[in-house]
């Protein structure tokens, strides 16, 4: 493996039944297969090449759930969410308050990439940044956790 | 027929009826494959949620296609048609929608709801909670909400289909018939009768689908739709930008256009020894005045009989055409007619904001004809980037879904699948549709019909007029996936938390036979509903989104992550919530004289519900009885004296 990156030649995927199993240098991590299919066991190969360490957070599937563990990791997981909209507010809220509504009087129109050029730093950006944060959130800082049974009168 | 409705509609012609009947053939298909799945397993599980077991593609598709409904493919670009670019700043949210939506509450809603057994949202805060009487207010408010938004999507798929079919003989025929028998019939002959076939075959394929398959062909048919979407709007994109001009002309146009005017005309005619018939949509030409040429559009079709030569009160609008606007003039000097008219156009009204004002296309707060502080005043943005991620973090549909999910790494992946999709959609509508202002102009007159437009004018002027069916099935297949995912959640509350509650020892016959009678006869009912609906689409949308939101996003918040609130506070928070939206809409008609919000210090009505919500939320929890510390044990586990806040 080398130094803060990931060793994709390592990295081996493994069926067993629904299981998908990932051996990643010397450890080794159980969890549910994404989907089960072989191509989308390609697919999310790329992203864990790109993103190393991201797919090593998968839940032991026989782990025993522990409610309050859970509940606790849901509410900070919570709280990132609530912040990053209020960034995202903060950027697309505060730079078009001036810039989207001071653009009437402006002629010709200021453009950006054949865009009005407030829609490209106040919208098409931020959902650029977004996107990148959402990727990261859902791959490196969201925990996958034991999934409850459903009860016997189901 | 005269006018830009055969223009367009000719284009797609038999095409479009051979790609709608096809797609009509694989959802049914699927339809049927979904009910032979249900055979051998827990009938309500599987009838509901697909057994819990939606794995990372059917749960991405089917959150993306039914959150993209009529209103995303309909009432949004209508929006955009009417107010231009302002509506990015509109839907700025849904930048972070994605995450906050989903991610807000779909793994913990998931784990209580596996824990608890609960099929509906009701029956999970019934359960949670461990009381009767709030799972009960939550079916009330569920039912009431989601049925406004069911009526909306019923009204876009009828809408799209009349486009789409509009030149078609048999269609044509058809409504001749359909027009002969209810005419008589009081209200509903006052519908249009191209309309009533539409609504009528729409209402009665989706409810057909639905009550056939379940919640499992409602995924598959998700998948399929999510698919057409997808691939809708991409072609969409690349056939404007291509016929436009380029993204840089579209825009230096669109900052040329100043809004429309409405008034009445009065039509002269010369010669008038044959009768003459003048369509919806009839363009004529006025003289060339400042800089602008100016051309009327009919509101409504109007006829010259034989020997009559003047016809005073015309509904018309006026667009006045910068003549640097050259795309724009082509577009519109193509479809003027000579008839041998002459036209007065008089009681002229410009918008209240953005009249002869250009520039007001590409800017917030964007042209609005009934406000003098235009569409999208900053505090209004606000509203609508809390609006977005937070109303749709508590919309039912999607919690059935998020109910519905088997792993969270499903969950994981399906965010992101889910944020790169909607940047596919969203942004791209945004521009096609400020360039349907300069390819398409005029379509105020029925704004609502301007995405089907746009697809049959966009394909026949490529020389691929099949392509339209493909098109139009986009936002067809939207209202689809949605209005299926409300027809089984409205269905869903009634059956598992009304008939179930009343009836414990039903035979899973019993069962089958309510569920499918109940999907039958919501679909009925909101059919009858939308026979003569509200102009503006986006309004009811909305509205049953707002309420739902105002209902249940604090409601289910706290109920999933405060471990002290009480069944007395949740109920105060439900029904506060949504009374609080309901007042200011009923204060919006009678302010506005039409269903439409009152937004008390420019600020939705959305923020005011769940703030008082929340408040009531708070207070109600201090004054009243503490839930049982088995159920909070049960649902967070040993949290010692740190969990009792959030």
């Amino acid at each position: 493996m080398r130094d803060g990156g990931f060793d994709n030649d390592n990295v081996l995927l493994r069926h067993h039944g629904g299981v998908l199993s990932f051996e990643h240098g010397k450890g080794i991590v159980h969890g549910q297969s994404v989907e089960g299919s072989p191509e989308e066991a390609k697919v999310f190969r790329c992203f864990r090449a790109l993103l190393g360490k991201s797919f090593l957070i998968m839940a032991e599937p026989k782990q025993r759930v522990d409610t309050g563990a859970s509940f606790r990791q849901s509410k900070r997981e919570l709280f990132v969410m609530i912040a990053a909209w209020v960034v995202t507010a903060l950027w697309v809220l505060g730079y078009n308050s001036q810039a989207a509504y001071a653009a009437e009087t402006e002629t010709p129109v200021r453009m950006l990439f054949g865009l009005p050029r407030w829609t490209v730093i106040g919208w098409l950006l931020p959902l650029l940044v977004a996107n990148a944060f959402t990727i990261w959130f859902c791959l490196r800082f969201m925990r996958d956790e034991p999934m409850e049974g459903v009860p016997e009168d189901e | 027929m005269i006018g830009a409705d055969s223009i367009l509609a000719s284009t797609a012609g038999n095409a479009a009826l051979i790609s709608f009947a096809l797609y009509m053939v694989i959802v049914f298909v699927l339809a049927g494959l979904a009910n032979r799945e249900q055979s051998g397993k827990s009938f309500l599980n599987e009838y509901f949620l697909g057994s819990r077991n939606l794995g990372m593609w059917a749960f991405a598709f089917t959150y993306a296609a039914t959150s993209a409904s009529g209103g995303s493919f309909m009432g949004f670009p209508s929006l955009i048609y009417t107010h231009g670019w302002v509506m990015a700043l509109w839907i700025g949210g849904y930048i972070i929608v994605p995450l906050v939506a989903i991610g807000l509450i779909a793994k913990r809603l998931n784990q209580v709801a596996r824990k608890s057994g609960s099929i509906t949202v009701p029956e999970l805060l019934r359960k949670r909670l461990g009381s009767d009487t709030v799972g009960a207010v939550a079916t009330v408010l569920l039912v009431f909400f989601q049925f406004f938004f069911l009526l909306a999507q019923f009204k876009a798929g009828a809408k799209i289909m009349t486009t789409l079919l509009g030149d078609v003989e048999i269609y044509q025929a058809a409504v001749a018939v359909v027009d002969r028998f209810t005419a008589p019939i009081p209200w509903v002959g006052a519908a249009e009768s191209d309309y009533l076939l539409c609504l009528l075959v729409f209402a009665a394929s989706v409810v057909a689908y639905t009550a056939w398959g379940g919640f499992r062909a409602v995924v598959w048919t998700d998948m399929m739709q999510g698919v057409i979407m997808g691939l809708g709007v991409v072609i969409l994109l690349g056939l404007a930008l291509t016929q436009v001009g380029g993204l840089s002309n579209a825009t230096q146009e669109l900052s040329r256009q100043v809004p429309p005017r409405d008034g009445n005309a009065t039509l002269v005619r010369m010669e008038s020894d044959t009768p003459l018939a003048l369509a919806k949509g009839t363009w004529l030409e006025l003289p060339v005045e400042e800089k602008r040429q100016p051309f009327v559009r009919l509101k409504e079709a109007v006829e010259f009989s034989e020997g009559q030569t003047e016809l005073a009160g015309v509904p018309v609008i006026v667009v006045r055409t910068s003549l640097e606007n050259a795309t724009e003039l082509k577009s519109i000097r193509a479809q003027v007619k000579d008839a041998g008219v002459r036209t007065l156009v008089v009681d002229v009204e410009g918008y209240q904001y953005g009249d002869d004002k250009p520039g007001v296309y590409v800017s917030a707060p964007g042209p609005k004809s009934g406000s003098a502080t235009g569409f999208l005043p900053i505090m209004l943005a606000v509203s609508f980037f809390c609006f977005w991620p937070f109303a749709g973090a508590a919309q039912p549909s999607y919690m059935a879904r998020q109910m519905a999910f088997k792993d969270i790494p499903t969950l994981r992946h399906s965010i992101i699948f889910v944020a790169l999709y909607f940047s596919l959609i969203y942004f791209p509508l945004i521009i096609i549709f400020t360039c349907g202002r300069v390819l398409l102009p005029g379509w105020e007159i029925d704004a609502d019909r301007v995405m089907p437009e746009m697809a049959t004018f966009l394909t026949s002027s490529a020389g691929v007029p099949w392509l339209a069916g493909l098109l139009v099935a986009a936002p067809f297949a939207a209202v689809m996936s949605s209005v299926d995912s409300f027809l089984l959640l409205v269905s869903g509350s009634v059956v598992r938390d009304v008939y179930q509650r009343k009836n414990p020892k039903a035979s899973e016959a019993q069962m089958k036979k309510v569920t499918y009678w109940t999907t039958v006869g919501v679909g009925a009912l909101a059919m009858l509903a939308m026979l003569n609906p509200p102009r503006f689409l986006q309004d009811l949308i909305v509205f049953g989104s707002g309420g739902l939101g105002a209902s249940f996003l604090m409601p289910v918040i706290l109920t999933l992550y405060w471990p002290r609130l009480t069944p007395r506070a949740t109920v105060a928070g439900m029904i506060s919530g949504g009374a609080t939206m309901a007042v200011f809409y009923l204060i919006g008609y009678l302010v506005h004289d039409k269903f439409s919000a009152y937004e008390m210090l420019s600020l939705h009505p959305f923020i005011w519900s769940v703030l008082v919500s929340a408040l009531v939320m708070l207070i109600a929890t201090k004054g009243s009885r503490p839930t049982d510390p088995e159920l909070v044990e049960k649902y967070f586990g040993n949290i010692g004296n740190k969990g009792g806040s959030i």
